[in-house]
């Protein structure tokens, strides 16, 4: 029953993502922007995403959704919150995994699992957009940089600053006021990623930071928060190929068990 | 607190309408046809009663004779019914202005009053229905400082906000009793002062973290000088026999109450929180009275009748919970998406825990003191601890919630000890923040994905 097709969507408050798999193979994917639309951005992905494995949706034997937008994706079979996803695409990743620290759009969580991949703990960040990875747009903004960038730019500052506040327009007006100032943009980018980090550590050690620690999540793309939060746990973390499909990848795990226990 | 939200319901009443209606007996028919037409709404018999209660209660306290007195949760309803007077618990009926979708204007006005976005939503509400003169006036303050620091201090501005009337000319009591007449008239030649128009603040001091013999003492005298004052002042009876038949009527509610809970061990469980919440009002005033013991009775008698006729069928029970603190009360949605959609049944909830001995009632003032003592929250946090994980053995609960209200210090902020408690007991808990009363605080979409992200985790 393995060997059937199936597809996981994650439909995230900036990305879709859509993971075709068979069996421990994953066929196809897709990253695509949600706009306002999550319903249009889950079937784009899901096409794109079909597209790439040359097969049709047909050919699926099971659909589930993920991420915020899972009540909008109609014609999946069934619907998984983003914390059990994470933790289902961790696992398979990185199979030591017992912490995943997934940051994304305007969510931060940090899920404790055992050795078979089941979620024991989570915490997740309260309502404001600090610690995420819509901060970090923000500032990029603010600052007149690309996102892609900013990861690389971070890796030649030379000094120390530090962004105090963790309130996103707060901290905007701290990063204007040192460009006024006169400060490089590579240090201000480096104090950003370190009270990103910041805040992500102080809600993992909430749960417990257990080793093997994996990230996922679109900030996982950027080396400067990685590199600032491995040094605030104190180990080094797990970061997968393309981090962004790790909650659409879990889904289209938990589609493969479901599929089979549904003898389809 | 009335039944399940009403914006449910589709009532969209506006603030002057209640108030109005409030103001005149018209409350009385008004609640009732609104309970009639919502008869179906009650799953239980027992429930319905509770809001009968709570509306009979209000519109005494608006029209009635005797005096009211308002009072904080946990302060001791017994000794207070047992004088004959009329309760009102300015928590419960910000809960209610809450489901009724009035509290987000009650909270503005008590903010443009300058009570600071900080303070617990409970309290802040009341204060702007007492501003708005939405609620009943009081003619005394009784505050326990056990538990919550809000209580005492939103009395204390309550009388202020009050004196300050005062300065710009007497008050009329809603409905019946004219204050000026009372005040300026009939009280001179009284043994006692006249009393001043605005009403007398009762803070009982009970401290903080000792529960021995001397404690015990120090709180039953503040009790029973408590009695005598309120005697005189207010000319009551100060008959000693009827505060100890209180006290009975408190014991038998109690038996009721507890054999209720014994039936919410099982499982399925026969009632659920969902239909239980609204006994947090009983909780707080209602004990002393004989409607409490009806309700539990009743609750009882509802609650046996189904676990004998179901023998659980036809409930998924997929996960049972034990859930602490309140719910949001204009989210009605919440529980029943849990219990409905993800098969997550609220079995138990932390203020449907009988926590007191049976009292004594040859020594009221004594029983009452242990009972305050007595309180779990009361105290280090480890005692509070290790009540949740009493209770979620006997409950047999898969997973604990914490609704973390804002504002609530001494609920929330032992929230992560408690936690760390119990998950070294291996038993999991979740931390949700939100608010009780304001839907600003409020983000559905999050609350709902961690609801279910922690049921999948315990299913
Ligand atoms: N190439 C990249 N380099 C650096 N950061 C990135 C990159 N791509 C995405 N991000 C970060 O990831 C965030 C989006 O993460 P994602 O997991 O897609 O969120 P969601 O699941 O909420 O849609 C963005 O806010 C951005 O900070
Ligand atoms: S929620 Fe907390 S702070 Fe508010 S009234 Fe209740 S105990 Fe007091």
């Amino acid at each position: 029953m393995d060997r059937l097709p199936v597809a996981g969507i994650d439909v995230g408050s900036l990305s879709a993502e859509a993971v075709i798999m068979r069996g421990d193979e994953v066929l196809g994917y897709s990253i695509l922007p949600t706009g306002a639309d999550s319903r249009g951005a889950a079937e784009k992905a899901l096409a794109v995403a079909l597209e790439n494995a040359h097969m049709t949706a047909g050919d699926l034997a099971f659909i589930v959704a993920t991420g915020y937008g899972r009540i909008s994706v109609p014609f999946a079979n069934k619907r998984v919150t983003e914390i059990t996803c994470h933790a289902k695409g961790a696992h398979f990743l990185f199979p030591k995994t017992r912490t995943v620290i997934d940051i994304g759009g305007q969510d931060s969580k940090v899920i404790q699992i055992d050795e078979s991949g089941r979620v024991v703990d989570f915490a997740m960040n309260d309502k404001c957009a600090a610690g995420t990875g819509r901060f970090l747009e923000v500032m990029a903004r603010a600052l007149e940089v690309d996102l892609e960038a900013m990861g690389d730019l971070s890796k030649k500052s030379r000094k120390h600053l530090v962004i105090s506040s963790m309130c996103t327009v707060f901290a905007e007006s701290e990063v204007v006021s040192l460009i006024a100032r006169g400060e490089a943009k590579e240090d201000i980018i480096s104090a950003l990623h370190e009270s990103v980090a910041e805040r992500v550590s102080s809600l993992a050690q909430r749960v417990g930071v257990l080793h093997q620690v994996t990230m996922t999540g679109g900030v996982a793309k950027n080396e400067g928060v990685v590199r600032s939060l491995g040094q605030k746990l104190g180990m080094p973390m797990n970061i997968p190929p393309e981090p962004q499909i790790v909650g659409a990848l879990g889904a289209a795990i938990i589609s493969r068990e479901l599929a089979d226990g549904a003898g389809r | 607190m009335v039944g399940p939200p009403l914006d449910d319901f589709g009532l969209n009443l506006t603030k002057s309408v209640v108030r109005h209606a409030l103001r005149t007996r018209a409350v009385s028919a008004l609640g009732r046809s609104i309970l009639a037409m919502r008869r179906n709404a009650f799953s239980l018999r027992s429930t319905q009663a509770v809001a009968e209660f709570a509306l009979e209660e209000t519109v005494r306290a608006f029209n009635g004779k005797a005096p009211t007195a308002w009072t904080s949760a946990f302060a001791p309803s017994e000794l207070l019914r047992g004088m004959g007077l009329t309760l009102f618990s300015p928590e419960a009926a910000s809960a209610v202005l809450s489901a009724f979708g009035l509290a987000t204007q009650m909270l503005g006005v008590a903010e443009a009053h300058g009570h600071s976005r900080d303070t617990c939503t409970f309290h802040r509400a009341a204060m702007g229905a007492h501003i708005e003169g939405i609620f009943p006036r009081p003619d005394l303050l009784v505050a326990a400082s056990h538990l919550c620091d809000g209580a005492p201090r939103l009395f204390c501005s309550i009388r202020e906000v009050m004196a300050h009337r005062e300065e710009d000319g007497p008050h009329r009591k809603a409905g019946g009793k004219d204050r000026k007449a009372e005040g300026n008239g009939a009280d001179s030649g009284s043994p006692v002062d006249a009393p001043p128009s605005y009403p007398p603040f009762y803070l009982l001091d009970i401290p903080w973290g000792d529960t021995g013999r001397d404690a015990v003492r120090y709180v039953a005298s503040q009790l029973e000088s408590l009695f005598h004052d309120l005697a005189q002042r207010f000319r009551l009876p100060g008959d000693l026999e009827r505060v100890k038949e209180a006290i009975r009527l408190s014991n038998e509610a109690r038996k009721w109450a507890v054999a209720a809970n014994e039936l919410k061990r099982l499982s399925p469980c026969p009632v659920t929180a969902r239909e239980v919440a609204d006994y947090v009002y009983v909780l707080f005033i209602g004990f002393g009275s004989e409607e409490a013991v009806r309700i539990y009775r009743t609750l009882y008698e509802e609650a046996s009748a189904r676990a004998h006729r179901s023998g659980g069928q036809g409930v998924e029970e997929r996960c049972r919970i034990l859930w602490l603190h309140l719910r949001p009360f204009y989210a009605g949605r919440l529980w029943t998406y849990m219990e409905e959609t993800l098969g997550a049944r609220i079995v138990f909830d932390e203020f449907s825990n009988i926590y007191w001995d049976e009292l004594d009632p040859d020594k009221p003032f004594e029983s009452l003191a242990v009972k305050a003592l007595s309180h779990p929250g009361h105290g280090p946090i480890e005692r509070r601890a290790r009540t949740v994980l009493r209770l979620a053995e006997e409950y047999h609960v898969d997973g604990v919630i914490h609704f973390s209200h804002w504002g609530c210090r001494q609920s929330s902020g032992g929230a992560l000890m408690i936690k760390d408690y119990l998950k070294e007991h291996g038993v999991p808990m979740l931390i949700l923040d939100g608010d009780c009363i304001d839907r600003r605080n409020y983000a559905e979409g999050q609350a709902m994905t961690r609801l279910e992200g922690f049921v999948e985790m315990l299913a």
